[in-house]
């Protein structure tokens, strides 16, 4: 039988909050055994919910779905195991916990270092060191040791140890310069967590290089992924402009390849529909569209500089038609003449999608903490033996026995003084031990 | 230290931004990547932005950008001696990847199965719209509409009508996808002797994104809510925690985005060492009340307003409070941490002239390197289709008859 890609691969996963685990969750897709090691005593925001212990009136009320996604809108005994945040992304991984700021506990750490290929970390690079577990310390136990660092500012620099989300860090690179209404303000611009995907995926992809030379080679390595210069290279284009003296500011729904381009209002309350159309003949298409309207037949729609001249004009006779009509109906009736649209969809409207369905997107996964759901499951396809798709996301602590008594082997007496000392546990803990 | 992919060779017949940024990661890191243009050039030869203002004759930034490292051939693949070229450079190749319509390829006898007939090891990486099949496997697709199939809906501007997210982020982001898919399928290929074929759908790659689509679909299928509609504020908002700064604050030269949860609360009092505001905090009654978080933010924003963008975000980030300046493009060429990490930097092209070069998206010992600038078109023509053993006749010939 074919294998995965990663079958065989271990990977120690260290990360928090999105970008990290996205990056864990696309190697145990690809085959890898992937071992959360977590911290009872520190509950890292927004990785395994928001905070530890919202109330059920709090989570009702909240009208961010990172607050509110619960089953059923309830955080139950262990909310950590609940959360939409965990849940996303933690099948297929096995959760066990250890306290690194005891002498036992990274000394226990560096024995399971010794039976991993690969660990992977988005702390801030302070947070290992202040642990004295970083890269060289590591690399002693197991110099085949691949090891991800994905900070925001990388391993060097003023910005080295700078914390804070994705859409914190999106305006330090120029991202939200050039997001918004034409001639407004980067602050004003709504806020988004494109840096934490972009570095989810790329940090896979180091991985997996990293992974080829150990390979071929036997060395393994340190990789950076400097997670604002990787989110930089998503501009590039930008960037490279600017450094030659031009100012690109925020074009709203336009571009300067497609007129007429926009989200138009669509029937309905809230609801809007993209069309693009970027040359004569998708003009000519959405003409047709549209029922070959008489105004359309003007000859200053005839050509894109023309069409981008009077491009107000088109959107307000364009919106007119939409206004009229189901989102989902502009978009069929745009892509049957070969133009470019899509309703905006919610989440709602995208576990309906025809597409998302076809390629078996949804999946369901059955899990004692949470029930049985259908989650967005794996966005590449391939001809290749099936994505993994075995355990739903553990518990936290869930796999301790799996960890201490298989991988590492302790003994029974270990095991209870690992127990003793706090680092056991399936609930998160207070400074005094005590479950949250 | 050998390269990480050292001896992979990389055949591209993806056009556009999201197969080409597969290829440009792929080769910073050591493959060996042939370009195969249409005889009219890849679409992003005649994109904005360009390097300066107007289009004629000048450089297309994001070809330049998408293109390094790469050598540049031209190919016709709908003619008879097209596909012959492209046979002949599949033979050699580890990885094709390509973006042509769904169908295209197979139509002119160079589908999955036949490719792998020449060379059973090969990976074909296909990026597309929507993916190689499906209802929607015909259809258009531009970043708008990724973008209103993605996380438009939760991304709101001030009157609360979608927004796209800015530049050509989720081509970017299926880029990534393609590249981290493709690495997994060579990584087998090189296993097992057996290549696969790689359906990326940029849609697909937008629904599973960390950009919290992935986040938000697992909260619905939990309880059913949606995004929709929007919060009445704009941006991600972190709710029921009471009245911490969050969002944009105004310094004395810019702005700053300001992210505080609780566990920050201590940095951010330590940060603003404000009697008051150290009051409020200690008083869970007094957070509480509802006139709270007009007081707290504005003594917050009397502190930014006594420095500039870059004083406030070192200060507060000291201590560990998450505070970041706002920055035009064109400030990353001085920012002092971008440019001691080499992460911009200016180059010299043989033709573009003087240009900004991105530094490494990921750094590893002997991984990075830029061998060469973006090629012009059917640059490497004579070098590439040479090394095939297609003499100056024949080359004459394809060129004659606008195969190449």
């Amino acid at each position: 039988m074919r294998k995965l890609p990663l079958d065989g691969v271990r990977v120690l996963d260290m990360t928090v909050a999105w970008s990290g685990p996205y990056v864990t969750m696309l190697l145990a897709d690809f085959g890898a055994e992937v071992i959360r090691v977590e911290n009872p005593r520190i509950f890292p925001t927004s990785t395994r919910g928001v905070m530890p212990r919202p109330s059920a009136q709090a989570v009702a009320a909240a009208t961010n779905l990172n607050m509110s996604g619960y089953p059923d809108l309830d955080p139950g005994e262990r909310p950590w195991n609940r959360s939409a945040i965990f849940n996303w992304h933690g099948r297929n991984k096995r959760s066990m916990t250890l306290d690194l700021r005891q002498e036992h506990g990274k000394e226990v750490f560096l024995r399971l270092i010794e039976l991993s290929d690969v660990l992977v970390e988005n702390n801030a690079p302070n947070t290992l060191d202040r642990l004295g577990l970083g890269y060289d310390r590591l690399a002693e136990r197991n110099p085949g040791l691949v090891m991800l660092r994905m900070s925001s500012g990388g391993l060097d620099g003023p910005y080295r140890d700078f914390i804070g989300f994705g859409s914190s860090f999106e305006g330090l690179v120029g991202l939200r310069s050039i997001r918004g209404q034409p001639g407004t303000p980067p602050e004003a611009s709504p806020m988004s967590l494109h840096m934490d995907a972009a570095a989810g995926t790329t940090g896979a992809y180091a991985v997996m290089l990293a992974l080829r030379r150990k390979r071929r080679t036997g060395a393994g390595g340190l990789v950076e992924l400097p997670q604002l210069e990787n989110l930089m290279h998503h501009i590039g284009e930008v960037v490279l402009a600017a450094a030659r003296g031009q100012d690109i500011g925020p074009l709203g729904n336009r571009d300067a390849q497609h007129a007429p381009q926009g989200v138009y209002p669509c029937a309905g309350q809230d609801r809007w529909a993209a069309i693009s159309v970027g040359s004569d003949d998708q003009w000519d298409g959405l003409r047709r569209a549209m029922g070959a309207p008489a105004w359309a037949e003007d000859p200053r729609f005839g050509t894109a500089s023309g069409r981008m001249a009077a491009h107000d004009e088109l959107d307000e006779r364009i919106a007119s038609w939409t206004g009229e009509l189901d989102r989902y109906e502009v978009f069929q009736r745009c892509q049957a003449e070969g133009v470019a649209a899509a309703p905006v969809t919610d989440e709602a409207d995208l576990f309906a999608d025809a597409s998302l369905r076809h390629r078996r997107f949804f999946r369901p996964m059955s899990s004692p903490h949470t029930g049985e759901h259908e989650y967005p499951a794996h966005a590449v396809r391939w001809s290749g033996p099936p994505f993994r798709w075995e355990r739903a996301s553990p518990g936290l602590g869930e796999d301790n026995d799996y960890l201490y008594k298989e991988v590492l082997q302790v003994t029974d007496e270990e095991y209870e003084r690992l127990r003793r000392e706090g680092h056991l546990s399936e609930d998160y803990l207070d400074a005094e031990g005590r479950p949250l | 230290m050998e390269r990480p992919l050292a001896g992979v060779r990389i055949l591209e017949l993806a056009t556009g931004i999201a197969g080409p940024y597969a290829g440009k990661l792929l080769a910073d890191y050591g493959a060996e990547v042939i370009k195969a243009e249409p005889v009219e050039g890849d679409e992003s030869r005649g994109r904005a932005p360009f390097l300066d203002s107007a289009p004629d004759g000048e450089w297309s930034a994001l070809f330049l950008h998408l293109n390094a490292n790469k050598r540049a051939v031209t190919v016709a693949a709908g003619t008879p001696g097209g596909q012959d070229l492209i046979r002949r450079l599949v033979s050699s190749a580890d990885i094709c990847l390509e973006s042509f319509a769904p169908g295209a390829l197979a139509g002119w006898g160079l589908g999955f199965e036949a490719l792998r007939e020449i060379n059973p090891s090969l990976v074909l990486t296909s990026v597309t719209p929507f993916g190689q099949d499906g209802p929607y496997a015909g259809y258009r697709g531009s970043e708008l509409v990724y973008a209103a199939l993605g996380g438009m809906n939760a991304t709101r501007g001030a009157d609360r009508r979608p927004v796209a997210p800015g530049g050509n982020l989720s081509q970017y982001h299926a880029g990534c996808l393609a590249a981290a898919a493709t690495m997994g399928a060579l990584l087998a290929a090189e296993e097992n002797g057996e290549g696969e074929h790689v359906d990326i759908s940029i849609m697909a790659a937008e629904a599973a994104s960390a950009d919290s689509t992935m986040v938000f679909l697992t909260a619905h299928a939990y309880n059913g809510r949606t995004s929709s509609p929007p919060p009445a504020s704009a941006g991600p908002q972190v709710t029921g925690l009471g009245p911490l700064p969050n969002g944009a604050f105004a310094c004395a030269d810019g702005t700053v985005t300001v992210s505080t949860v609780h566990q920050w609360v201590p940095r951010m009092l330590k940060v603003v060492d404000d009697p008051v505001l150290a009051e409020i905090f200690s008083d869970p009654a007094r957070l509480a009340e509802p006139g709270t978080a007009a007081v707290v933010d504005d003594i917050v924003a009397r502190w930014f307003r006594g420095r500039t963008k870059r004083e406030a975000m070192l200060q507060a980030q000291a201590l560990g409070w998450p505070v970041t300046a706002i920055q035009a493009p064109a400030e990353l060429l001085d920012d002092p941490h971008f440019s001691s990490r080499g992460a911009v930097f200016q180059a010299e092209h043989p033709e573009a002239g003087r240009i900004a070069q991105l530094g490494p998206p990921i750094r590893l010992a002997g991984g990075w390197q830029l061998r060469r600038p973006a090629p012009r078109l059917g640059e490497h023509n004579d070098e590439v289709y040479g090394e095939l053993g297609l003499g100056r006749t024949e080359l004459a010939a394809y060129r004659a008859a606008g195969v190449i």
